[in-house]
């Protein structure tokens, strides 16, 4: 957990972090380098940019910003793939969704960007029986915490 | 497409290392284990769909303003 927290300060001193998707994003499976560009005045979003142009950006967030008790549990598979023993080595972000209605922008909770900091690779993972959704409605969860 | 007909316990072989064994039946569900090397992502296909028109849509929010994003969220967060 160390590491990650760590990771979080190095971002929020606006270091552009260089991540490796080795299978990509899905639905994007040709590109495999991005990179976590934070800016502070975007918190707590921020941007995960590939690395070449022409290839796909993310808004994304780290889920626990708008809910606290999010705790993903990775697979064998996908702690092999990410070289962790435990799913709390990984910093876990959401894929943001903003529609013309920014009231209801979205992440997808299901399916969050898992990332070892340490190894600075990152798997975009599909949760197995756990009850989160596709399309998270950000702003609403807020208001009934 | 390749239709077989297989029983429980039975399996087939994709290539030479993927298998996709019939583990139960039950009334109208199938019960399938999949063995596959690490490399190759396993999801239910109704899953994976909304999971990759998420992803496409996200990423045409090329244009956002996330500074506005950020005010409206610290906004609400105070509000709650």
């Amino acid at each position: 957990m160390k590491t990650s927290i760590a990771q979080v300060d190095q971002c929020q001193a606006g270091v552009r972090t260089e991540i490796v998707f080795p299978e990509g994003v899905i639905g994007f499976t040709d590109h495999k380098r991005y990179c976590l560009v934070p800016e502070k005045s975007q918190e707590p979003f921020l941007w995960l940019e590939t690395s070449i142009d022409g290839g796909p950006s993310f808004i994304i967030i780290d889920p626990r910003e708008f809910k606290l008790d999010y705790a993903p549990q990775l697979s064998a598979q996908d702690k092999q793939a990410l070289g962790v023993a435990q799913s709390s080595e990984c910093q876990f972000y959401a894929i943001v969704v903003v529609p013309k209605d920014s009231d209801r922008i979205s992440a997808n909770l299901l399916a969050p960007l898992a990332i070892n900091p340490r190894h600075r690779i990152g798997r975009q993972v599909v949760l197995q029986d756990q009850e989160y959704s596709v399309q998270h409605l950000i702003l609403e969860e807020m208001l009934t915490a | 497409m390749l239709v077989l007909s297989r029983k429980p316990n039975e399996s087939i072989i994709i290539g030479d290392n993927i298998e996709v064994k019939v583990v139960e039946v039950r009334g109208e569900q199938v019960k399938l284990g999949i063995t596959a090397p690490r490399e190759i992502s396993v999801h239910r296909k109704e899953i994976y769909d909304s999971i990759q028109q998420q992803n496409k849509q996200a990423a045409e929010s090329g244009r956002t303003d996330v500074d506005k994003l950020s005010n409206l969220f610290k906004k609400k967060k105070d509000a709650s």
